[in-house]
């Protein structure tokens, strides 16, 4: 295993695992708030708006089964704190995961073999899907069909990926964030 | 015609066999319930079929209140009677279990505001 | 054009976990209650791939999904997989079986059945007894859902551009 590959990997993974390992709700939500300020200053475009719009509709969505200690009520439906945290702790794995993924590319880690090649173009087949156009729910079949052909038919530039300069500085800092704030979920806090 | 020979045979058999595992667990009434807690002032809601245990603050100290297997206990608790304990688990709409020294109450509720409670009581 | 067999189950099993994505966000008023949309992609698999390359795009779904869910080191992934394995295994021998006289409506009903008996036995195991009480709910959701699903798949394969340059590749 060549060094550059093992720095990939650990850069890419690692910071996935630590992340999910998080407990507590609003740190995951800071942590995914980092890797969106993070996203920003690595150049990629940003939309807010999508992002906050997801997050308190996830809330409210988790909000219908509640959980825990009554906050208060509106009408028959109690607003409860675990399941407040619950929607929070959600939202951000999903927000959270996103941001990372924008950053490190899986695809620039080369898995051996052909299951492994098979995993990494999965990966890199998502990240195009997610990261085109959006897509909407109206005519949503031919949208889908449309991305395939697309994806289909994307040369192979994925295999020449040497001209894609990436600073593995930078990538530690992913991973250096993500080990700070998960040490203060297990060590710090208490509640 | 969207629908093929098999797939009319398939969503049959699927009926047949939903239909035998409901004859399997007819006498268990199907609708979510919560686990509703009162200490001090204070609400909580759990819902009955997610396996937890809790520990609340009451006037003496504190109680320990199991859910497991869609019942719910309270399984120790800062009074000293203990009559608490032995009242051992509950798991029907309306059903309480209560540590009064500890002003602690438990209660299952039916999901707020739908029919069944209704039809319960 | 040449289209590399493994560069289909890859792409596939992207829509998979794109799907999987949605699924995620979409409100579910019942635990474990899932809508499958996810599944699309492997019944697409039953017309394109063979059987062996169906059983490898399940593995990269379920492994997929369950680090965008975040729960790939909990046992909902071992749950999650036995459940896409057993769903994948039965449509897999039905459409070997059945050929043409069966379309994806009958197909993601067994699967959506199986998935959901596979999960509720382990669930009993795993969890106690109790979880069976939700086992009625998951089974009529699932034959509900099951169908939806199967009917926008017959839709998608009649109609899908891609399906058809693959076919004739």
């Amino acid at each position: 295993m060549d060094k550059e590959y093992f720095i990939k990997l650990i850069t890419g993974l690692l910071p996935i695992l630590l992340f999910l390992l998080i407990t507590n709700p609003l740190l995951k939500l800071l942590m995914a708030v980092i890797y969106i300020i993070y996203s920003i200053f690595s150049g990629f475009r940003v939309k807010l708006l999508p992002n906050i719009i997801l997050l308190f509709s996830i809330i409210l969505i988790n909000l219908l089964s509640p959980q825990g200690l009554i906050l208060f009520k509106i009408g028959p439906q109690a607003i409860t704190k675990g399941a407040l945290l619950s929607g929070i702790n959600r939202a951000s794995i999903l927000i959270g995961l996103l941001y990372i993924s924008k950053n490190i590319s899986l695809k620039s880690v080369k898995f051996r073999g052909v299951a492994g090649e098979i995993i990494s173009d999965t990966f890199f087949y998502f990240n195009q899907l997610t990261s085109g156009n959006r897509v909407v729910f109206k005519n949503f079949m031919d949208q889908i069909d449309t991305k395939l052909m697309e994806l289909t038919h994307i040369k192979d530039e994925k295999t020449t990926n040497t001209n894609i300069k990436t600073n593995n500085t930078n990538k530690f800092f992913l991973l250096i964030a993500t080990t700070l704030i998960l040490l203060i979920d297990k060590y710090l806090l208490t509640f | 015609m969207i629908l093929k020979p098999f797939d009319v045979v398939l969503v049959f058999v699927s009926l047949i066999t939903i239909t035998l595992f409901f004859i399997n667990t007819l006498s268990s009434d199907n609708s979510i319930s919560y686990v509703k807690v009162e200490v001090e002032g204070k609400e909580y809601l759990y819902p009955l079929d997610r396996d937890e245990t809790e520990v609340f603050n009451g006037s003496l100290g504190t109680t320990t209140v199991e859910i497991k297997d869609g019942s719910a206990a309270i399984i120790d608790s800062a009074c000293t009677n203990k009559t608490c304990i032995q009242i051992g688990e509950i798991n029907k709409n309306g059903e309480s279990s209560a540590c009064l020294p500890n002003r602690v109450l438990v209660t299952i509720i039916g999901k707020e505001n739908s029919e069944v409670d209704v039809l319960a009581y | 054009m040449h289209i590399n067999r493994n560069k289909i189950i890859s792409i596939l099993g992207a829509l998979a976990l794109f799907l999987s994505l949605i699924e995620y966000v979409i409100p579910k008023p019942i635990p474990f209650l899932k809508i499958g949309i996810a599944n699309i992609p492997i019944m697409i698999s039953l017309i394109l791939l063979t059987p062996k390359e169906t059983i490898i795009l399940i593995c990269v779904k379920s492994v997929g999904a369950s680090l965008i869910g975040g729960t790939i080191f909990s046992w909902v992934f071992l749950y999650s997989i036995s459940g896409s394995l057993s769903s994948g295994l039965v449509m897999l021998l039905l459409k070997r079986v059945l050929k043409e006289s069966v379309s994806m409506i009958g197909l993601g009903v067994a699967g959506a059945l199986c998935s959901n008996l596979v999960q509720i036995y382990l669930a009993t195991i795993l969890l106690g007894s109790g979880a069976k009480f939700i086992g009625l709910p998951l089974l009529i959701s699932g034959l509900i859902t099951g169908s939806i699903i199967g009917h926008l798949t017959n839709k998608f394969i009649s109609s899908s551009k891609w399906i058809r340059s693959i076919l004739l590749n």
